[in-house]
């Protein structure tokens, strides 16, 4: 009988095609964006499928790229 | 006690867009002050980009990005960040560690190599004249 536990499955990042990612830089506009939504909340480990390690690293960069003003801290969306 | 080793750090300045616009000379000028008032070695001074701000930072819109690579000791960071905030001309200042395994030899010999690209570029862009409307035509039916 197949154990429940292994039903949960990682998904892969469909950018990066990879587990794990040298560095994730706040320079990287462009790649940071995609993890955002439209309004501006970053995607959790789930939905990016990043190790842990990778996941706090995208947490840096885009709390560094809000405070340069490269990525909006609240997005267009809500701000009208 | 003070630290006496130093390290790299990098540096990002985000400036006003007309104020660059208008002097980038002056503006660089202002930046290599800042770093000699506080005995901060500078490796490397240039625009990053030039972009338009996700939100209105005092009241500018536009904003220019200058990436620096300066090499001090940890006290000085603190003092440098200090006189950023009082400055009237920097809207933002974020001075952090590189990345590990980043190689400033490298990344300035990279930026050379793609200047010379982009000039090699735009000259042989000039030299080529634009295809006709004729010719355009033909590789169409082909």
């Amino acid at each position: 009988m197949k154990s429940g536990f292994n039903k949960r499955r990682r998904r892969l990042d469909p950018i990066l095609k990879k587990k794990t990612v040298a560095y994730i830089d706040y320079k990287q506009v462009k790649t940071l964006g995609r993890y955002v939504t439209p309004q501006g909340k970053m995607f959790g480990s789930k939905r990016t499928g990043f190790c842990s390690q990778n996941q706090r690293q995208l947490m840096i960069a885009i709390k560094r790229a809000r405070y340069l003003g490269l990525l909006p801290y609240i997005g267009t969306t809500l701000k009208d | 006690m003070e630290s006496q080793i130093k390290r790299l750090y990098e540096g990002m300045f985000v400036l006003p867009q007309s104020f660059v616009r208008e002097d980038q000379q002056a503006a660089f000028d202002m930046l290599q002050d800042l770093f000699k008032k506080f005995d901060v070695e500078v490796k490397h001074l240039d625009i990053w980009a030039e972009r338009s701000l996700a939100y209105e930072i005092n009241h500018v819109r536009e904003a220019t990005y200058i990436l620096t690579y300066i090499e001090c000791t940890p006290e000085k960071i603190a003092k440098v960040e200090r006189a950023v905030h009082i400055s009237d001309n920097i809207l933002r200042c974020l001075i952090v560690k590189p990345e590990p395994e980043f190689n400033l030899q490298e990344y300035i010999e990279n930026l050379n190599k793609e200047e010379e690209v982009a000039e090699e570029e735009t000259v042989a862009a000039a030299a080529v004249p634009a295809p006709v409307a004729e010719e355009l035509a033909s590789e169409e039916v082909k």
